[in-house]
């Protein structure tokens, strides 16, 4: 299923073009990020977490979005798979396709440790980061993508959704008391800046698998309620 | 069916308890693994038990450039700061774009650190862990110590908002939870009141009265804190208050053709701070406009250097000669600026028939053959600052709290010229998206091709069968 998944994903003209759009503004974000004359990339992999979010909702509209608006979402029911299975195939297929893409932009850093000398621990968990982070973005976009059979309601519904939480955590640092501890907690904004440092925190690591975990229990509620 | 999507409902109501359980459990307890090659984010254990102590809102607000590396480094070590302690609450502020922000807290330099808590306010010099862990430590002890400047010779005022006045040094002071009290000894009885965590002897211009030299050596021989700082411009002579202690006023003028600031020699610029101690810490040079030399008993273990001129440099001893060449007469450098002195001894005393009791006593003395520097038209130059406010927190014991384990991220330099940004945006943006796309063409005439070519033994479908297929596809 997620093979499956992937390759409908990067063999459709729709998934190589967002493929590519994303390749080309990772390339745009390094060149305003070395402009301050360091050979450090953590100006780059900090907006890279949103474009990140962005394609991981348009990817993931393909998952059942997609499937239902072509019809063939019915004969994926009917197969011998379980539940379960079907939703972790369809967000492991997202996922890989996500990281495809992640791994085409190792070029950046590559250029930069040709001209300059960058330190390699935050290029490191950066890349953890994005990997946590993309999984994650796609379990919650595989649930949106369920949740409805309009592509564009899916794609727009999962990036509306992506990026309010990562928005909540900028907005939390205005307010104070236990509901900006909440919030900023919730948003995955304050869970990048350690990857960003080069730190690996379990409270990042965790945060992000829990959010791919309550993907995953929202796709199988979700299909559960539409069965 | 209705039991399945029961369970199923049981199962998501279990797995969304565990997932905050282990959620708050790694909120709680966050431990990490540094992988820079600094380790500049790794907080010491001694910040870690400080931070432990921090109960009530505390608020750093860092006066960065924003944008800048210095402003993410800054945030993310503030980050750490919070992630330790959940009432720590940080902020970058840019004081460029918010020049009235600034003006509120008094900033006068960038990097400078505002930290507030219960109503207490102190300032960092540096957004590094040492410099931030000592201002929280200060303000955690949550008293404010009395540095008593003395007047009655000509030193400048503390009110005084003009180029020679100190009105800014006693915002520095107040700023770092030291309450600055003048006290006059050449009046009444001269005597240092108790009160007093240090004594600072800024700039006398005319000579101190033998009373007030007397009441001096006293409090030093007590265990004393003094400052010192002195020209030979002001016609004083200290060394009756320094020589028991291995420092020397030599006067003269030192002129440093190597190191000055502009044309004038005189006006040295300090780059040789050889010490370990914390008075020169995080300073890289200093401005002294019209010094004069120390002498120091380095075979006094007591004693350190903090500033010395360059070889190149030399005394002066009679500056009023109008020639600034080295001549005959003229001491070769490199000269001794400013020193220290840290002497402990042990005490005993008779407190009664038969009851004696020690204890150790700590006499501190920083001397500074230069009286302007300090002054509001050179306080912000080159290091002046930190170097004043790191000598008065070394004389009254607040110095080294804190030792940093953390390094600043090293400086990497990638000058991006515009060959270079070309460059990378031919291949990052053009090149590499214009690979995969023509990857994706390439397979789909490929396969059209092979959709096209018939296979032996099959008949070719029509066009509208073709169609049908590629539609369906």
């Amino acid at each position: 299923m997620a093979r499956r998944d992937i390759r409908s994903i990067w063999l459709s003209a729709y998934g190589v073009g967002c493929g590519a759009g994303f390749l080309a503004l990772a390339g745009v974000l390094l060149v305003l990020d070395l402009r301050s004359d360091q050979a450090r990339l953590d100006g780059w992999f900090s907006p890279l977490f949103v474009v990140v979010a962005l394609l991981a909702a348009l990817f993931s509209v393909r998952s059942f979005a997609e499937e239902e608006r072509t019809g063939s979402l019915e004969i994926l029911t009917t197969m011998p798979l379980g539940r379960g299975q079907l939703v972790a195939g369809k967000i492991l297929g997202t996922s890989g396709a996500l990281m495809i893409a992640l791994a085409i932009t190792v070029v950046c850093p590559l250029m930069v440790a040709l001209v300059g000398n960058p330190d390699p621990g935050p290029i490191l968990t950066g890349y953890v980061g994005l990997v946590l982070a993309g999984v994650a973005f796609a379990s919650v976009g595989v649930a949106v993508s369920a949740a409805t059979g309009s592509f564009l309601v899916a794609a727009s519904g999962s990036s509306a959704i992506l990026l309010a939480l990562w928005f909540g955590g900028v907005l939390a640092r205005g307010l104070s008391g236990r509901l900006q501890t909440v919030l900023a907690y919730l948003s995955p904004y304050s869970h990048v800046t350690g990857f960003l440092r080069g730190t690996l925190a379990v409270a990042d690591v965790v945060y992000f698998l829990s959010l791919a975990v309550v993907g995953v229990l929202a796709t199988r509620l979700v299909l559960e309620a539409r069965r | 069916m209705r039991r399945s999507r029961r369970r199923l409902f049981l199962a998501a109501a279990l797995a969304g308890t565990a997932l905050i359980i282990g959620n708050v459990a790694a909120y709680a307890h966050n431990p990490q693994l540094d992988l820079s090659a600094e380790s500049s984010f790794s907080l010491s254990a001694q910040t870690t038990t400080l931070l432990t102590r921090v109960d009530h809102p505390l608020a750093i607000i860092a006066f960065l450039t924003a944008g800048g590396p210095e402003a993410a480094d800054a945030s993310y070590l503030l980050a750490r700061y919070q992630e330790l302690n959940h009432y720590i609450h940080w902020s970058v502020v840019d004081p460029d774009a918010n020049p009235g922000e600034a003006r509120r807290y008094g900033i006068s330099a960038y990097s400078t650190v505002v930290l507030s808590y219960q109503g207490r306010r102190v300032t960092s010099p540096d957004v590094q862990e040492g410099d931030i862990s000592t201002a929280i430590l200060r303000l955690l002890r949550g008293r404010t110590e009395t540095v008593c400047v003395l007047t009655g010779n000509g030193e400048p005022s503390l009110s005084d908002s003009g180029p020679n006045g100190l009105s800014d040094l006693s915002v520095l002071l107040s700023q770092n939870a030291f309450a600055p009290r003048t006290i006059d000894l050449t009046l009444g009885v001269a005597a240092v009141p108790p009160a007093c965590a240090a004594v600072l002897e800024l700039g006398p211009q005319q000579s101190l009265p033998a009373t007030e030299v007397a009441a001096l050596e006293s409090y030093l021989r007590g265990g004393g804190r003094l400052m010192v700082l002195t020209s030979s411009l002001s016609g004083t002579d200290p060394n009756p208050l320094l020589s028991p202690w291995g420092i020397g006023f030599v006067g003269g003028l030192v002129l440093d053709p190597a190191r000055s600031e502009g044309v004038d020699w005189s006006d040295v610029v300090v780059q040789d701070l050889p010490s370990l101690n914390p008075v020169d810490q995080g300073v890289s040079s200093l401005q002294f406009p019209a010094p004069s030399g120390l002498l120091v008993n380095t075979a006094q273990g007591s004693v350190s250097v903090l500033a010395s001129t360059s070889p190149q440099s030399y005394i002066d001893p009679n500056p009023q000669s109008g020639s600034v060449a080295f001549g005959p007469g003229d001491v070769p450098g490199p000269v001794v600026v400013a020193a220290a002195a840290d002497v402990s001894r042990v005490v005993t005393s008779t407190a009664g028939p038969g009851i004696t009791s020690t204890h150790v006593e700590r006499t501190r003395l920083v001397v500074v053959g230069c009286d302007t520097w300090m002054t509001n038209g050179f306080l912000d130059n080159l290091g002046n600052r930190r170097f004043f406010a790191n000598a008065v927190a070394w004389l009254t014991d607040q110095d080294s709290l804190v030792v940093a384990t953390s390094q600043p991220p090293g400086n990497r330099p990638l000058p991006l010229t515009p060959a270079l940004q070309f460059e990378l945006l031919g291949i990052t943006v053009f090149a590499v998206p214009g690979a995969l796309i023509s990857l994706a063409l390439l397979r789909a005439a490929v396969v059209r091709r092979q959709e096209k070519e018939p296979v032996p033994g099959r008949t070719r479908p029509s066009p509208n069968r073709r169609r049908r297929r590629r539609r369906r596809r």
